[in-house]
């Protein structure tokens, strides 16, 4: 009994870390919260199944769980449009409409977090990250080059990076000479 | 592929974004373990993802929790081992980063004092530099000033003359009538009595005309006079303090005929 209760603890743990930031993924894809908590639960059993297939020296526990939501919430929005429509949609006219209710919906806006992206990488960021478009996709929708997609993507990436990695540490930095000085 | 093939196909991307499949997942991990100089950039946009996730989070119904304990199988016995697992590896995350974090900050510090103490030495080192400068300057005037007096010297044209004291040089004139100047470097003059100068004159047209107190003469000086076209002699006297208008002719001290 304490290894189950030690075992419902730790999953419970990961999901008391995690359970915003995935939903958050998981609600701009389906935009639906009956649907969208529905997907986050089959995410956590989802994970907890598969948690010994995770090798954490590869990723890390979020770019795996992240992968795993992003995937489920796709496959949720394939079937609700399947059921809707009562026919097989392609993937193409699913994430079509999915950006087009993006658009328009203020609530799952990114610009307040995302400012430091250009309009060209905020757009690429959306589409990669929040609609699951893979390059060749992406270079179709946006009628691109492959090479420019790439591009895109990677500055997408680094500027994020320059802007969460060197923030934080800048802050924890000022934070300790504070302290020093004091 | 070669690194730079495996950077330029965006699998990497691809894969921190979770958008490869499975045989893609296990090409960038083969390629992760040939090339593991490139795992810190993949790091670091996890990270980065990460905090995008983070700061874009929802937060779900508060009941969500209770179902999902409720659908969840804790029962089952490899979930032990499972969540073992999944909780050393946020440990190992956890402990990768604060080691970045870390290392970035004992860097950041060490780069903070060491240019502090370069600029404090270089600071140092200008503000002497700057004195250096002034004295040089001072020094450079100086000697142009001496240079100055003694190019007068050494003209042709100037006329040397000894002034002695009862056979003893006093020191030497120096007279340049092209020029209009006169001089006299000291050489041999005793300092004067207590409360007493030493005057010189200069016998114009059979007056006596005061050229100056000699104020703390130095042995070596060369102190510029009044230039005097018609003056027949130069004289010293020992006069009171601050001088006289008329000569005192019995403490006359050396005469010399021009």
């Amino acid at each position: 009994m304490a290894v189950e209760k030690k075992l419902e603890e730790e999953i419970m743990t990961l999901y008391d870390k995690y359970n915003n930031a995935l939903f958050g993924i998981i609600l701009r894809i389906v935009k639906d919260q009956h649907i969208a908590e529905e997907v986050l639960q089959d995410t956590f059993v989802k994970i907890w199944q598969n948690l010994d297939h995770y090798q954490s020296s590869k990723a890390s526990i979020f770019t795996w769980m992240s992968k795993i939501a992003r995937n489920l919430s796709i496959n949720a929005i394939q079937s609700k449009a399947v059921k809707k429509a009562g026919f097989t949609y392609s993937m193409d006219q699913l994430k079509e409409d999915n950006i087009a209710e993006n658009n328009i919906n203020e609530n799952f806006d990114l610009r307040t977090h995302i400012n430091i992206l250009n309009h060209d990488q905020k757009q690429i960021i959306e589409l990669v990250y929040f609609n699951g478009f893979t390059h060749q996709e992406t270079h179709q929708h946006l009628g691109i080059p492959l090479g420019t997609v790439k591009s895109r993507i990677k500055l997408a990436l680094n500027s994020l990076s320059h802007l969460f990695f060197v923030s934080d540490s800048t802050k924890f930095l000022i934070f300790f000479l504070l302290i020093q000085w004091q | 592929m070669t690194k730079e093939e495996f950077i330029n196909s965006g699998l990497l991307e691809e894969f921190v974004l979770g958008l490869t499949s499975e045989h893609q997942d296990k090409v960038v991990l083969e390629h992760l373990d040939m090339y593991p100089d490139l795992c810190p950039q993949l790091k670091k946009w996890e990270f980065s993802l990460e905090e995008l996730a983070r700061k874009n989070a929802i937060a779900p119904s508060s009941d969500l929790k209770n179902r999902l304990q409720q659908k969840l199988d804790f029962h089952d016995t490899n979930s032990a081992a499972i969540l073992k697992k999944a909780n050393n590896t946020s440990l190992i995350n956890r402990k990768f980063w604060m080691n970045i974090a870390a290392t970035y900050l004992l860097f950041a510090t060490l780069g903070l004092i060491y240019f502090a103490y370069q600029n404090r030495q270089l600071s140092k080192q200008s503000e002497q530099l700057v004195m250096e400068n002034a004295k040089l300057s001072a020094e450079k005037n100086d000697l142009e000033s001496v240079n100055r007096k003694f190019s007068f010297v050494r003209e042709v044209e100037t006329q040397v003359l000894q002034f002695s004291d009862k056979n003893k040089p006093v020191g030497t004139v120096f007279i340049n009538h092209s020029l209009q100047k006169t001089s006299f470097k000291i050489s041999n003059l005793a300092s004067p009595p207590a409360q007493k100068v030493f005057q010189m004159w200069a016998d114009v047209d059979g007056e006596m005309v005061s050229l100056g107190v000699l104020d703390a003469p130095q042995n070596g000086d060369l102190i510029d006079l009044p230039y005097m076209k018609n003056a027949t002699s130069l004289n010293i006297t020992i006069e009171p303090l601050g001088g006289s208008k008329t000569p005192t002719v019995a403490n006359l001290v050396a005469t010399i005929v021009i």
